[in-house]
């Protein structure tokens, strides 16, 4: 009878939900509070609700400090924008940087094409009447019977040693060291001298050698070869040829190894047709007969005044013989000289290469 | 005789006890009856009835206190001596024939019977 007494008499579940939000005034508290001492089944909807409401509560409160005991999860994700931003800048950089830089097609414009090589007209005609390589060069055949074998090296436009002088130098060395000289009788005959032609031998030879250098070389090797093969197979001779060839390339002043290409740029804006150097000092003849000449491969070209009649065609260097066997010794002592010649077969010397005078 | 003396004794102090808890008001009934029938916490308790939990146990530790003072006023009422009160709550409580869920459980006769009687 109690229970079903109770039953009627429970309160709603707004009361209910009033009573656990504290919000019913104090008589009708008192009230709820004497029926849940009694009824087992209001106090259980009430500490259920209270429950429900606590656990909805939960989520929706922040602790402090989650944030901070957290931070490092969220710096996990953190990096990949900030290294796609880097990566970003850098491109930009790279790009700007890029566009910056002169285009090398721009530059090739830009900068004057070389002068143009040209060659005398005794050059050009000069092919019909140009000596073999194998044989003797009469220009050094020529300079080697009237000067020393040093002045020959010294001067890069007769640099190249002809066999002749070669073997001359050889037969000296070996006659003085061992009494046999196989290599000058092997000299072949030296043709006669014509100036004309050696003139223009002498102008297609400085040209040939200023467009290619190795080319050069190459001749030496082979006269060098040629010398060898004249001798007698396993004469020592030959040992000695050999180390006369390599002690010539040896001493070769630095500014003779330059690049001929380099020599052409005058100042008149003509190719060099003629160029020698001794001790450093360089004399250069364009197409149009005038005269430059530089203190040193490094230094500037300046133009000497005229002071010889005719057009120079040729400009060749000029040492003193101090003995045939001090080569090197002659190459670096000896007072410079230079000598041109013009048109007309005149020879000019000079010792700086600035005052001329007539021989 | 000392076995009639023993039952009479039981008896008084299941009157005792059972006006003690009738004479509480609603509150500690509800708390009396939510922990020690329910077997709710403290902070269960505290939370429905919006007070901290360190003032709920003072509440209840309130209520065990007047409640064994009422049934030793009950039982000197009743005509046991001081003496005889105090060997009587010291009895086992196995031998109180109390039904105290029931008699948590029976609200007072005039309780809701306003609304409950139109």
């Amino acid at each position: 009878m109690n229970q079903a007494r109770q039953s009627q008499v429970h309160p709603d579940a707004e009361s209910l939900n009033a009573f656990i939000e504290q919000a019913l005034p104090q008589p009708e508290r008192a009230q709820i509070l004497e029926h849940m001492a009694a009824c087992r089944q209001c106090r259980q909807v009430v500490f259920l609700a209270q429950q429900a409401a606590t656990a909805a509560d939960a989520p929706a409160t922040i602790r402090p400090d989650a944030w901070y005991r957290n931070w490092h999860l969220n710096w996990r994700l953190a990096w990949a924008p900030e290294l796609a931003a880097f990566a970003l800048i850098v491109i930009l950089v790279i790009a700007h940087y890029a566009r910056q830089r002169p285009n090398p097609a721009e530059m090739a414009r830009v900068t004057p094409p070389p002068a143009p090589v040209v060659l005398p007209a005794p050059a050009a005609q000069q092919p019909a009447t140009e000596p073999q390589a194998s044989q003797p060069v009469p220009n050094a055949a020529v300079k080697a019977s009237k000067k020393s074998p040093a002045a020959v090296h010294d001067s890069p436009g007769d640099f190249a040693p002809s066999p002749g002088s070669i073997g001359k130098v050889a037969g000296e060395v070996v006659g003085a060291g061992q009494g046999y000289a196989p290599g000058v009788q092997a000299t072949p005959p030296v043709p006669a001298f014509d100036q004309k032609q050696f003139a223009a031998n002498q102008i297609s030879t400085e040209a040939r050698e200023a467009r290619t250098t190795p080319v050069r070389f190459k001749a030496n090797a082979a006269e060098a070869q040629a010398t060898r093969s004249m001798a007698p197979s396993g004469a020592p001779a030959i040992h000695a040829k050999a180390a006369i060839a390599s002690s010539l390339v040896r001493s070769m002043p630095y500014d003779v190894a330059l690049p001929k290409a380099e020599a052409t740029q005058l100042p008149s804006g003509l190719a060099a047709i003629s160029i020698a150097t001794a001790q450093r000092r360089t004399v250069a003849i364009d197409s149009e007969g005038n005269l430059f000449v530089r203190e040193s491969p490094v230094a500037m070209w300046e133009p000497v005044l005229r002071q010889w009649t005719g057009r120079a065609v040729r400009v060749q260097a000029q040492q003193a013989s101090q003995g045939s066997m001090a080569v090197d010794a002659v190459v670096q002592s000896a007072p410079p000289a230079f000598e041109i010649v013009n048109d007309s077969n005149l020879v000019w010397v000079s010792q700086d290469g600035k005052a001329w005078k007539a021989r | 005789m000392r076995r009639s003396g023993l039952g009479t004794e039981l008896e008084l102090l299941r009157n005792a006890v059972e006006q003690a808890l009738r004479r509480q008001d609603a509150e500690l009934q509800f708390l009396l009856a939510s922990y020690y029938i329910d077997g709710r916490t403290h902070a269960e308790i505290a939370s429905v009835i919006g007070v901290h939990e360190a003032t709920l146990s003072r509440k209840l530790h309130r209520a065990i206190g007047a409640i064994r003072k009422q049934v030793l006023r009950n039982l000197g009422n009743s005509g046991l001596s001081r003496r005889a009160a105090q060997e009587a709550l010291g009895a086992d409580p196995r031998d109180l024939d109390i039904h105290l869920k029931n008699l948590l459980q029976n609200p007072p006769p005039e309780t809701f019977q306003e609304k409950v009687a139109p």
